[in-house]
């Protein structure tokens, strides 16, 4: 009964063949190639994957942050939001859209406030910038807000500087600043990467409260396992531009399919282990995106890699409920051959 | 102090002087021995003195106060000869391994820069050999040595890192947080080859960092510094499943985890407000600001390291 409620839910976001280039001296980089995924509102979408993966190029692109001429989103691609075409907006309805509809929330704290202005007025002029209203009432929305983030003393905090901040504090600054016009999306870039453990939970606790009570989707993006763990809906698995996998919460962690997410469970130390036993390893390094591989983007790196993998592109493969995994080691034909057993001997060996 | 002991640190202090500032007590009284052929994990937030502490340990800052033993020779009262032998046999990895390598030196020139300071070559093609044998250790190979730091990607420049610290052959590295720039699955190769190399060497570590799961992982015993102090110091298994210090319980709550179910059944212990300023302090537990058992005593009196249980040591009253 409940998943039929849910499928009813219209989606807020529809990213659909997403591909996003770069031209360099060097030759065009194809940092996202074909990627297609939804979110729905109040829903935590984790978008997981080692640095040069894709996953902050493909949410900057929602936001209309890819530069021209360098930064190309290619034809084909299809971002809808709340059923409007994003991409055929003009620069003003990007103005409107950005921070009214979609607001960012960047990796470094430290760089992205403005040092030389108060804190109060940086958020002053997010509020004014989309609302019609006085500078006395945006202000004490300002102060508003800055409750709402759990900064303690925020009449006295909202007339200084960012650098009486501490690192938490100012990324909660700028999460206020997101929080301006009540958007329905928030995209967190690796929101605690640049923060301390006990801060890291504050601020994710945070996060969990706004999903909440106002009912803002959230994608994040992160390359931390257990921040995705204790946040995230859905997760989508990105390597070498493409999604490997994407499933529930529950799918990934537990049922993963695809040996990339396979091994980077493994890779990651646990707390429980017993001593220097070996970690998992993942041998080499991601590939190189101004030439692509031909076949599977981690071909080069798997250990259960076949021939078919080099050559071709896998297809995505469905296992409902909207886990789907793009390997080869599930296509019919492997499955024929190989025979199923020998396929999860492999994987239990991995 | 331990009869098997490589390291010996006590009553060490570090202060820096801020002029009318005060004082910056970065490193205030830690002590710790680091027993020969073990790795001793440093962890903490940042801010909390981990990192001043490593690097006074290896006489890259000088130390306000206290003693460091190495190998059984105080490091003051050391003569010239054994000063140096120190200064080969201990040595360092640094955290960021875009900035900690030259730009302008090609491969080969970094790592041998510290057999050339200590005249262990004879010849070029020994100084070659010697290079393309250490890249061959670390898992690059000899074609890389002509290359410039800025061809590789940060898990290779890591190891070529690691490769300049094994030149000299030394007893005692320091790794300041050697992996926390490196991405999860580069993460990992280079721990194993940590812990490669220190079962081939008998190389003994003293592990810097923040990821407590990492250094859960690779130290044989954890000290949890706070502001400054070590709140408490045990072998890591008994750290993590037995944690005392109210700090270390809400630093080991505040660890996520990789599986959705406990991560989001388990108990978070908050820990409210920020570390306070390690300038100027007063004496009292320097926790006691945001700890919820502080009573009158702890923010008077300053807690001493007491050992708990065998090899455990914790320094709260409430635990006495």
């Amino acid at each position: 009964m409940e998943t039929i409620v849910e499928n009813e839910e219209k989606n807020l976001l529809e990213v659909e063949h997403l591909r996003v280039s770069f031209h360099t001296y060097a030759g065009e980089v194809q940092a996202v190639r074909d990627i297609s995924y939804t979110v729905k509102p109040g829903e935590c979408l984790a978008i997981v994957g080692e640095s040069g993966s894709g996953k902050t190029v493909s949410s900057k692109a929602v936001m209309g942050l890819i530069e021209k001429p360098q930064g190309e989103i290619k034809e084909g691609s299809r971002i809808t939001f709340d059923g409007q075409d994003v991409l055929k907006f003009t620069e003003k309805q990007w103005e409107k859209f950005r921070g009214n509809d979609v607001a960012m929330i960047f990796q470094d704290p430290m760089t992205s406030l403005n040092p030389t202005t108060k804190v109060g007025k940086q958020i002053v002029e997010a509020i004014l910038l989309h609302n019609k209203m006085s500078h006395e009432d945006a202000a004490k929305r300002a102060v508003e807000l800055l409750r709402m983030v759990e900064i303690p003393n925020p009449e006295e905090r909202f007339g200084q500087y960012p650098y009486e901040f501490s690192g938490g504090m100012r990324q909660r600054v700028v999460i206020a600043i997101a929080l301006a016009c009540n958007p329905r999306l928030m995209i967190a870039d690796e929101p605690t990467t640049a923060l301390d453990v006990t801060i890291q939970a504050q601020i994710l606790r945070l996060l969990r409260k706004i999903q909440k009570e106002n009912n803002t989707a959230i994608i994040m993006i992160t390359h931390d396992l257990g921040v995705v763990a204790g946040m995230a809906d859905k997760i989508i698995v990105m390597y070498s531009g493409k999604i490997m996998e994407q499933g529930s919460v529950r799918d990934i962690f537990y049922h993963p399919k695809h040996p990339y997410t396979r091994a980077l469970l493994k890779a990651a130390p646990s707390l429980k282990g017993n001593g220097k036993e070996e970690l998992q390893v993942i041998p080499g390094t991601p590939p190189d995106l101004i030439n692509p591989p031909a076949g599977c983007g981690f071909s080069t790196r798997c250990s259960l890699c076949l021939k078919v993998c080099k050559q071709y592109p896998p297809q995505s493969h469905d296992f409902g409920e909207g886990h789907s995994c793009t390997c080869w080691l599930y296509h019919p034909r492997t499955v024929q051959v190989l025979g199923e057993e020998k396929i999860n001997n492999m994987l239990e060996e991995q | 102090m331990d009869a098997n002991a490589l390291i010996h640190v006590e009553h060490l202090k570090k202060y820096f002087d801020l002029h009318k500032r005060g004082t910056l007590m970065a490193v205030d009284d830690v002590s710790f021995d680091i027993r020969r052929g073990e790795t001793f994990g440093l962890v903490g937030e940042s801010g909390c003195g981990k990192t001043t502490c490593g690097r006074t340990v290896i006489g890259l800052y000088r130390k306000t106060d206290g003693k460091v033993v190495y190998d059984g020779r105080d490091i003051d009262s050391m003569t010239e000869e054994d000063r140096f032998h120190f200064k080969k046999k201990a040595q360092m990895i640094f955290q960021d391994p875009y900035a900690s390598l030259n730009p302008r030196m090609t491969v080969e020139d970094i790592i041998a820069e510290g057999m050339d300071n200590f005249h262990m070559c004879q010849s070029t093609k020994e100084r070659q050999e010697r290079v393309y044998d250490l890249l061959h250790q670390v898992g690059l190979n000899k074609e890389h040595a002509a290359r410039f730091p800025h061809e590789f990607s940060g898990g290779q420049r890591q190891r070529i890192g690691i490769a300049r610290a094994l030149a000299v052959e030394p007893e005692f590295i320091v790794c300041d947080e050697p992996i926390s720039a490196l991405d999860v699955s580069i993460q990992a190769q280079v721990v194993n080859l940590l812990v490669h190399l220190q079962r081939e060497k008998g190389l003994t570590y003293l592990f810097i960092a923040h990821d407590l799961s990492m250094v859960k992982h690779i130290s044989d015993r954890v000290g949890v510094m706070y502001m400054g102090h070590i709140v408490e110091q045990a072998p890591s298994n008994e750290l993590y499943t037995n944690p005392l210090h109210p700090y270390t319980i809400a630093l080991m709550s505040a660890i996520p985890v990789t599986d959705p179910d406990v991560e989001r059944s388990k108990k978070v212990v908050p820990l409210e407000g920020e570390v306070s300023s390690p300038i100027n302090c007063r004496p009292g537990c320097r926790f006691a600001s945001r700890c919820k058992y502080a009573t009158d005593r702890c923010r008077q009196e300053t807690p001493v390291l007491k050992e708990i249980a065998e090899d455990h040591f914790v320094a709260c009253f409430q635990k006495e």
